[in-house]
C-alpha cells in the first residue's frame, strides 16, 4: 500500500534538545530572570547550536553539540550540593545568576562550531591567523574561546534585533558576563585573577561551567564503536575516542560528591597503569575549583575513583578489539596514544607544565605519571614526527 | 623482560606499521616522507639485529625500506644506511630473487658506470612468487623494487638486451595479471623512451585520433618540438590543453612542452603569468619537493666541487651526488613524461660526465656533451671559459669514438643544429678527416633549409673557418660546401661572420668555385659601408692569395674602396696593388692630417668627462701612410700631453698611443727617442686619466664604468717600445726601465699583457747579446719570470712570442752568429726545450699548435737540442688537430 508517509523531522533532535534543556531545573530558574527576551534567546542560541553542528562540525572532534549541552546542563541541574537537606545546584542561585550560568553553559564551545576567522579580537596577534597553522582542527580548537566575543553577537543579532541589549555593556540585563564566564572555561582559576573581570560570584559560575565540562568524560559523549570501525582519522582521533571508552556511567554530582567507575580493554596489564593514573588525575583536577566553588556552597568534596590506584578490573567491550587497530598493536603504543589525549597538567608533567602551575596543583593531591613510555616515544634529543613516535611506541623498548 | 620471539614480533610490528605508511606515501608521491620513515626503520633495525634470528627476521621486514629507501633517495645518507645494512646482512648474490634486486639496486646506483655480472642473478620464477603472494600481506615493494631495477638497467644501456631480459622475466613469471600490464607497460615506455637518449622521440604519433591519450598527445608534441613544426606544435598544445587541469599529474609534463614552445607559438600566454602559476600548482604536489630536494642535493655538491677548483684526486663523494640525483631526476621525469625535466636532469649528468671525464674515463666527455648538445645545456660557448676548456678534452679521445660522436651530432633534428654548430665550432680541427663529408653535407642541407631562420640565427657554416685552411682536402670539401657557401654570400649581413670561410673559400677551391663565389659577392647590391668593408676585407686577402683571381677581384675592390670613401682603403688597395686608380679618392694632404689630429685631440680635451659616445678616429689607420721625415713637435707634444694628462678619457688616449707608437718608427730618431722616454715612464708610473662616469652629478658620480681600455693602452705602449727595440731606439733605456719594472711591477700587471712583455725582452736579448753578455744573463731571468708568471693563463702566446724572437728568420740568423755557451743563451735554450716538451701535451689545442710551430723551426735549423725536439715534433705531427699536425711539417714562424 503507497502512502504519503510525511518524512522525518531533520530537526527533531533539536525540538528533544530544546525540550529537554527548557524542562531542566537550571532554565526553569534562568527564566525567573528579569532579563526580557530570555527564552527567546536561548530557544534561538540552541537553534543556532544545531545549525552549527549539523554544517561545520569537524570530524576530528567529538560531540560539542546540543548532546553535549543537554548533558552539561542536566548534571548542572541536578549538582547536589552537600549537606542534608538534598537541594540543588540551581535553586540556591539567583535567577540572574542561573541565567547567566545557563548561556554560558550553552556558549561555552560555540567557537567548536564555527571556523570563520572574521570572530578574531581586532586586532589580533599574527600567531592566531589560520594562515600560521598546519591543522584546521587545532585552529579551531585554540582559538575558540577568544572568538567568542564577536561570534555571539553575529551568530544571535540574526536572528533579532531584540538582543542588542544583551551585547550592550550600559543596558543593565546585558549577557557580558555569561561571555565571561563561557570564556573562563580554557583558563585555570589562578589564571582568571589575571583578567580581572569576574566577581565572586562570576568566578564560581565559572567553575561550575568548568567542572561539569570536565566530568562529560564517559562513553555517552561519543559513539566509540561507530567512530573506530567507520571514521577516518589518525592515532591521536582514535585514541580521544577510545579514551572516554573507559569511563563508562555518567557521572553526576550528588551531595557535594562525584563517584566514577573506570573500565579498560580486555587483556591489557599493569603496563597500561599510567593511563588510569592520568585518568584519575583528570578528574581530580576539580579540587581546583573548590575554593570558587564555595562561594555558592557548591564545593565538591569527594571524588570517588574506582579503581583509585593501579588498574580497573572491569573490561569494557567497547574496546574488545583495540590491538588491531593501526598504531595500537600493543599495550607500549595503546599507553602512548591515551596518554597524549591528557592535558599536561593530569599528567603532571614538568616539561608541559610551568612551575607555578606545578605549584597551583598541589592543592588536586594528583598522583604520579610514569611517562617513560611518552617521552621514550618523543624523543630524547630531536622531536619526532607523529609516524616515528608511533613507530618507537610500539616496539617500545625492545633493544 | 621480554622473551626473543617477542621482541621478534614487536619490531615486526613496528615496521609494518612503518610499512604500510610508507607505500601509501609512495602512491601519492610523498618520497620525502618515504625517505623519512625508511632511515627510521633502517636504522632502528641497525640496533636491533643482534643475533641471527633478529637479523633474518629484520631483514625480511625491512626489504621494503632498502627498496623504497633507494627508490626515493635525495642525498647520499641513505645511501649509506642501506650499505651498512646490506654488509651487515651479509648479502651477496644468492638464490633470491629479492635479495638479488635489492644488491643490483645498490650496485647500479654506486657503480652506475660500471658492467654489472648477471651471470649468478637469479631471475624471479612463478613458483618464487607464488610463494610471495603466499601470505596475506602485499608485497608491493618487490613490484616496485623490480621495476626501478629495470629502470636503472635499461638507464645504463637503453638498447642493450639486459633490461628486456629482466623485464621478460618479471613479467613471464608473475601470477599477478596487474603487475604482470605494469611490466608490460613499462617495457613498452622505455623502448619509446630510449630514443630520447639519441636526441630524437622515436615515434610518429597519430595526435588526430580522440582516442589518443595525454601521454601520446605529450610525445607528438615533443617530436614536432624537436622538429621545428611549431604550427603542428601549436594543434597538439590546443588539444592538450582540453585535456590537462592544473591538478592533475600531468600538468608539469605539459607545462614544460609550453615553457620550451613558447617563443615560437603565437599567442602562447605570458610566462609572467605561467610560471608563477607552474611553481604554485607544483607546490601542492607532494613529488614537487622531492625535485627540489635532488635539485638541491646537486647544486650543492656542484658548489662545493667549484669552490674547490674541480679537483682532480678529491670529492669523489659530491662528483657521485650530482651524477646520481641526475640519474634520478631524469627517472622520475620518464614516469610522467616530462621531458622538460628529464632535459634538466640530462644538462646535469652532461656537465657530471664531462667533469668526470676528465679524471677518469675520457670517452665520458664525449657521452657528457652529447646529452649537453640534447639537453640544450650551454647556451654560447663562446661565453663559457670552461666549457670550452672541457671540449678540449675530446682531442684525446680515440679517433673512432670522436667520428661516432660528430656522426651522433649530425643526426640530430632541427632544433639542435645550434649547438651541434656549436660544438663542431669547439671541435673544428679535432673532427676527425673521414666525416669530415658528412659534415659537409650536413652543413649544406642545414644552410638550404628553411627552419634555419627559426633557429635565431642566419648562418651556421662559421666554423668551418678553422677547419678550412688546414684540412689536407680542403680543395674537395669548398666544392661540396659551394652551394650553401655561394647562398650565404648573397647576404651582406653574413660577410662579417662568414669572412674567413669566403677567403679559405676563394684561396683555396676550385678555380670555377671560386670565380662563382667572387662573382657572386661582387654583384650583390650593399650600400651599407658597415658591410662593404668586410667584402672589401675577404676580396684584398684572396688578392694576396690567389693570383689567379686578381682580375675577378680588382674591380669590385677598386669599387668598394670609392664607396667606402675613405683613403685607408684607397691606400691599401695601391700598396697591395700598385695600381693608382684611386688616386681620385679623397686623401688628405699630410699638413691637412696634421691640422686635423691636433684638432681632434684640442676637440676632445675639451670634451673629456661630458661625453657618452665614443667617436672613432680614422686618422691613426692612415699615419702610416704619410713620411715623417721631420721632427713635429708641435704634434708630437699635444699628443704627450693628452697621453700624460689626468682628464682625458683612457678611450681617447687610445688613438694617441697608436699614432705615437707609429711615429716611433716613421720620424727621425730623436723624435723616436724623445717619444720612448716619455712612454717608459708612463710604463714605470702608470697611465693617468679619467673613465666613462655614469652621472654628471648624484651619488653615481664617482662611479666609473670598467673595461678593458686600460689594458689598450698598456698594450699599445708595448708595442711602440717593441718598434723602437727593433728600430734601435733608446735600447739602453727601455732595458734599464724594464730592469727596474720587471721585478717589482709585473706580477700586478695585466696578464693579458705580460707575454707581450716577455716578447720586448726576448727581442732585447738578442740585440744586446753580443756585446753585453752579463745584462742578457740578467735580462734571461727576468723573462724567465715572466714567462712563469705568464704561463698559467697565456700559454699559447707565451709560446708564440718565444718563437716571434727566437725562432723566426732574423731570431734564427742571430742565434747562429752567437756564442752557444754564453750563459744567457743556455738558460734560455735548456729551459724552453723542457717547456716545449711540457707544453706539447697541453689540453688547448692553440698551444700545441705554437709548440708545433717552434718546434718545427727549431729542428729544421737544427739549434742545439734539436735531438731533444725532434721527437716532441713527430708525436705533434700525430696530433689530432689539424692545424697542429700541419704546423709540424711547415717551416717558416708565422
Amino acid at each position: 500500500m503507497i502512502s504519503n508517509r510525511p518524512l522525518p523531522d531533520p530537526n527533531s533532535t533539536l525540538h528533544e534538545a530544546r525540550d529537554f534543556i527548557f524542562a531542566s531545573s537550571l532554565t526553569r530558574r534562568a527564566f525567573d530572570s528579569s532579563r526580557k527576551n530570555l527564552a527567546n534567546f536561548v530557544g534561538d542560541l540552541l537553534d543556532a547550536t544545531h545549525r552549527l553542528s549539523l554544517a561545520c562540525h569537524l570530524p576530528e572532534f567529538t560531540d560539542h553539540g546540543l548532546p553535549h549541552l543537554c548533558s552539561l546542563v542536566d548534571r548542572i541541574s541536578c549538582w547536589g550540593l552537600p549537606g542534608v537537606g538534598g537541594t540543588y545546584l540551581p535553586e540556591s542561585l539567583a535567577p540572574d545568576d542561573a541565567a547567566d550560568l545557563l548561556v554560558a553553559t550553552l556558549i561555552h564551545d560555540l567557537g567548536m562550531l564555527s571556523q570563520n576567522p572574521c570572530d578574531l579580537p581586532q586586532p589580533y596577534s599574527p600567531d592566531l591567523d589560520p594562515s600560521q597553522w598546519t591543522s584546521r582542527a587545532l585552529w579551531v580548537r585554540t582559538t575558540h574561546v577568544v572568538r567568542l566575543p564577536r561570534l555571539l553577537p553575529r551568530l544571535m543579532l540574526d536572528y533579532s534585533k531584540n538582543y542588542e541589549e544583551f551585547f550592550d555593556p550600559a543596558c543593565p540585563s546585558n549577557l557580558l558576563r555569561a561571555v565571561e564566564v563561557a570564556m573562563a572555561h580554557q583558563k585555570w582559576p589562578w589564571q582568571w585573577a589575571a583578567d580581572g573581570g569576574l566577581d565572586a560570584i562570576g568566578r564560581a559560575l565559572a567553575a561550575v561551567v568548568s567542572v561539569a565540562d570536565l566530568l562529560d568524560e564517559d562513553a555517552g559523549r561519543c559513539d566509540t564503536t561507530t567512530l573506530l570501525q567507520h571514521r577516518g582519522g589518525d592515532e591521536l582521533n582514535r585514541a580521544h575516542w577510545m579514551r572516554h571508552a573507559l569511563t563508562a556511567d555518567r557521572i553526576l554530582i550528588t551531595n557535594g560528591s562525584i563517584s566514577v567507575d573506570v573500565k579498560k580493554p580486555p587483556g591489557t596489564t599493569h603496563l597500561t597503569k599510567p593511563i588510569y593514573s592520568a585518568l584519575r588525575n583528570h578528574f581530580r583536577l576539580i579540587s581546583l575549583y573548590e575554593a570558587d566553588l564555595r562561594a555558592i556552597d557548591a564545593p565538591i568534596t569527594n571524588i570517588n575513583l574506582n579503581p583509585s590506584t593501579g588498574i580497573p578490573l572491569t573490561n569494557t567491550d567497547l574496546l574488545k578489539n583495540w590491538n588491531a587497530l593501526e598504531g595500537f598493536d600493543n599495550e607500549s603504543a595503546l599507553t602512548f596514544q591515551l596518554l597524549r589525549t591528557f592535558m599536561g597538567e593530569a599528567l603532571k608533567s614538568p616539561t608541559r607544565c610551568s612551575q607555578e602551575t606545578l605549584t597551583q596543583l598541589a592543592v588536586a593531591s594528583l598522583e604520579d605519571v610514569d611517562l617513560a613510555v611518552l617521552e621514550a616515544a618523543q624523543g630524547s634529543t630531536e622531536p619526532r614526527s607523529p609516524l616515528e613516535q608511533t613507530f618507537e611506541a610500539i616496539v617500545g623498548g625492545v633493544s | 623482560m621480554t622473551g626473543p620471539n617477542e621482541d621478534c614480533r614487536t619490531v615486526s610490528a613496528g615496521l609494518q606499521y612503518l610499512r604500510k605508511h610508507a607505500i601509501d606515501c609512495h602512491r601519492s608521491g610523498d618520497g620525502l616522507a618515504v625517505n623519512h620513515l625508511a632511515t627510521v626503520a633502517i636504522r632502528r633495525c641497525g640496533s636491533f639485529a643482534t643475533t641471527d634470528e633478529r637479523k633474518s627476521v629484520v631483514y625480511r621486514e625491512i626489504q621494503w625500506a632498502l627498496i623504497l629507501g633507494l627508490y626515493w633517495m635525495v642525498d647520499d645518507y641513505i645511501f649509506y644506511l642501506v650499505e651498512e645494512r646490506l654488509k651487515a646482512a651479509e648479502l651477496e648474490l644468492s638464490d633470491d630473487p629479492a635479495k638479488d634486486m635489492i644488491v643490483m639496486l645498490h650496485n647500479h646506483l654506486n657503480h652506475p658506470h660500471a658492467e654489472h655480472k648477471w651471470d649468478d642473478y637469479s631471475y624471479p620464477t612463478a613458483a618464487w612468487w607464488e610463494l610471495q603472494f603466499a601470505s596475506s600481506e602485499s608485497r608491493d615493494e618487490l613490484l616496485i623494487g623490480f621495476i626501478f631495477l629495470i629502470e636503472l638497467v635499461w638507464y645504463q644501456s637503453p638498447y642493450g638486451e639486459e633490461w628486456k631480459k629482466l623485464a621478460s622475466a618479471c613479467r613471464d613469471s608473475c601470477p599477478n595479471k596487474g603487475w604482470q600490464r605494469d611490466f608490460a607497460k613499462l617495457e613498452e615506455r622505455l623502448s619509446i623512451q630510449a630514443s630520447l637518449y639519441g636526441g630524437t622521440i622515436g615515434q610518429e604519433i597519430e595526435s588526430n585520433s580522440e582516442k589518443v591519450s595525454p601521454e601520446q598527445l605529450l610525445l607528438s608534441g615533443w617530436r614536432l618540438y624537436q622538429a621545428c613544426d611549431h604550427e603542428s606544435l601549436a594543434k597538439v598544445i590546443g588539444q592538450l590543453n582540453t585535456k590537462v587541469d592544473a591538478n592533475s599529474a600531468i600538468y608539469r609534463s605539459f607545462f614544460t612542452l609550453v615553457h620550451f614552445s613558447r617563443m615560437h607559438i603565437k599567442d602562447s600566454e605570458d610566462q609572467f603569468v605561467s610560471l608563477p602559476r607552474y611553481k604554485y600548482v607544483s607546490s601542492k604536489q607532494p613529488i614537487a619537493f622531492v625535485i627540489q630536494a635532488r635539485k638541491e642535493a646537486e647544486s650543492e655538491a656542484l658548489a662545493e666541487l667549484a669552490i674547490a677548483g674541480f679537483p682532480g684526486g678529491s670529492l669523489g663523494r659530491q662528483r657521485w651526488i650530482r651524477f646520481r640525483m641526475a640519474m634520478l631526476l631524469q627517472l622520475q621525469a620518464l614516469r610522467t613524461w616530462d621531458v622538460g625535466l628529464w632535459l634538466e636532469g640530462l644538462k646535469t649528468r652532461g656537465e657530471s660526465r664531462v667533469e668526470l671525464g676528465q679524471h677518469q674515463d675520457l670517452s665520458l666527455v664525449l657521452d657528457g656533451l652529447f646529452d649537453l648538445v640534447v639537453s640544450r645545456g650551454f647556451s654560447s660557448i663562446e661565453k663559457s671559459e670552461l666549457l670550452k676548456n672541457r671540449i678540449q678534452l675530446a682531442d684525446f679521445t680515440n679517433n673512432e669514438k670522436r667520428a661516432a660522436f660528430v656522426s651522433n651530432l649530425l643526426a640530430l633534428p632541427a632544433t639542435y643544429w645550434r649547438h651541434v654548430a656549436d660544438v663542431l665550432s669547439a671541435l673544428s680541427d679535432a673532427i676527425p678527416e673521414e666525416v669530415l663529408s658528412d659534415v659537409a653535407a650536413w652543413s649544406v642541407s642545414v644552410e638550404q633549409n628553411d627552419l634555419i631562420s627559426m633557429l635565431w640565427t642566419h648562418s651556421l657554416l662559421g666554423f668551418w673557418k678553422e677547419i678550412l685552411p688546414f684540412t689536407s682536402n680542403s680543395t674537395e670539401l669548398i666544392e661540396s660546401l659551394t652551394p650553401a657557401i655561394v647562398s650565404a654570400s648573397r647576404k651582406p649581413g653574413l660577410w662579417e661572420e662568414l669572412h674567413n670561410v669566403f677567403v679559405a673559400s676563394l684561396a683555396n677551391g676550385e678555380i670555377s668555385s671560386a670565380l662563382l663565389l667572387a662573382e657572386t659577392m661582387s654583384s650583390t647590391q650593399c650600400g651599407e659601408h658597415h658591410f662593404v668593408q668586410y667584402r672589401y676585407s675577404v676580396f684584398i686577402n684572396a688578392y694576396e692569395l690567389r693570383p689567379e683571381l686578381r682580375a675577378e677581384l680588382l674591380p669590385c675592390l677598386e669599387a668598394d674602396a670609392r664607396l667606402l670613401g675613405n683613403e685607408f682603403f684607397a691606400k691599401t688597395l695601391q700598396k697591395r696593388t700598385g695600381n693608382d686608380k684611386l688616386a681620385d679618392v679623397k686623401q688628405l694632404r699630410k699638413e691637412d692630417l696634421r691640422s686635423a689630429l691636433l684638432k681632434q685631440i684640442r676637440d676632445r680635451s675639451d670634451l673629456s668627462g661630458t661625453r657618452v659616445s665614443m667617436i672613432e678616429s680614422t686618422y691613426n689607420r692612415i699615419v702610416s701612410f704619410y713620411k715623417w721625415t721631420r721632427s713635429d713637435e708641435e704634434l708630437v707634444n699635444a699628443l704627450l700631453e693628452a697621453v700624460e694628462s689626468h682628464t682625458v678619457l683612457f678611450t681617447d688616449k687610445f688613438d694617441y698611443f697608436l699614432v705615437l707608437s707609429k711615429l716611433i718608427t716613421l720620424g727621425p730618431k730623436t723624435q723616436a727617442k724623445r717619444i720612448v722616454k716619455r712612454l717608459l715612464s708612463l710604463l714605470l708610473n702608470g697611465i693617468p686619466g679619467k673613465n666613462f662616469g655614469f652621472e654628471k652629478s648624484g651619488p653615481l658620480t664617482n662611479f666609473t664604468y670598467s673595461g678593458n681600455t686600460k689594458s689598450s693602452l698598456y698594450e699599445v705602449t708595448l708595442i711602440g717600445l717593441q718598434n723602437a727595440v727593433v728600430a734601435g731606439v733608446a735600447r739602453d733605456a727601455i732595458c734599464n726601465a724594464l730592469l727596474e719594472w720587471i721585478p717589482g711591477k709585473c706580477h700586478e700587471f695585466f696578464p693579458e699583457l705580460r707575454p707581450r712583455v716577455a716578447k720586448l725582452v726576448f727581442r732585447l736579448i738578442l740585440d744586446i747579446a753580443e756585446d753585453k753578455e752579463d745584462l742578457a744573463a740578467i735580462l734571461a731571468g727576468h723573462a724567465e719570470a715572466l714567462v712563469l708568471v705568464s704561463m698559467p693563463s697565456k700559454p699559447a702566446e707565451v709560446v708564440s712570442v718565444f718563437s716571434q724572437e727566437f725562432l723566426s728568420d732574423d731570431g734564427v740568423a742571430r742565434l747562429k752568429k752567437l756564442s752557444p755557451k754564453a750563459l744567457w743563451r743556455v738558460t734560455v735554450m735548456k729551459q724552453w726545450v723542457v717547456r716545449l716538451q711540457r707544453m706539447s701535451k697541453h689540453p688547448s689545442p692553440d698551444t700545441r699548435y705554437a709548440v708545433a710551430e717552434a718546434v718545427t723551426r727549431w729542428a729544421e735549423e737544427e739549434l742545439e737540442y734539436a735531438d731533444a725536439i725532434r721527437p716532441v715534433r713527430d708525436a705533434l705531427s700525430k696530433d689530432p688537430r689539424m692545424r697542429v699536425r700541419k704546423a709540424a711539417s711547415q717551416s717558416k714562424v708565422s
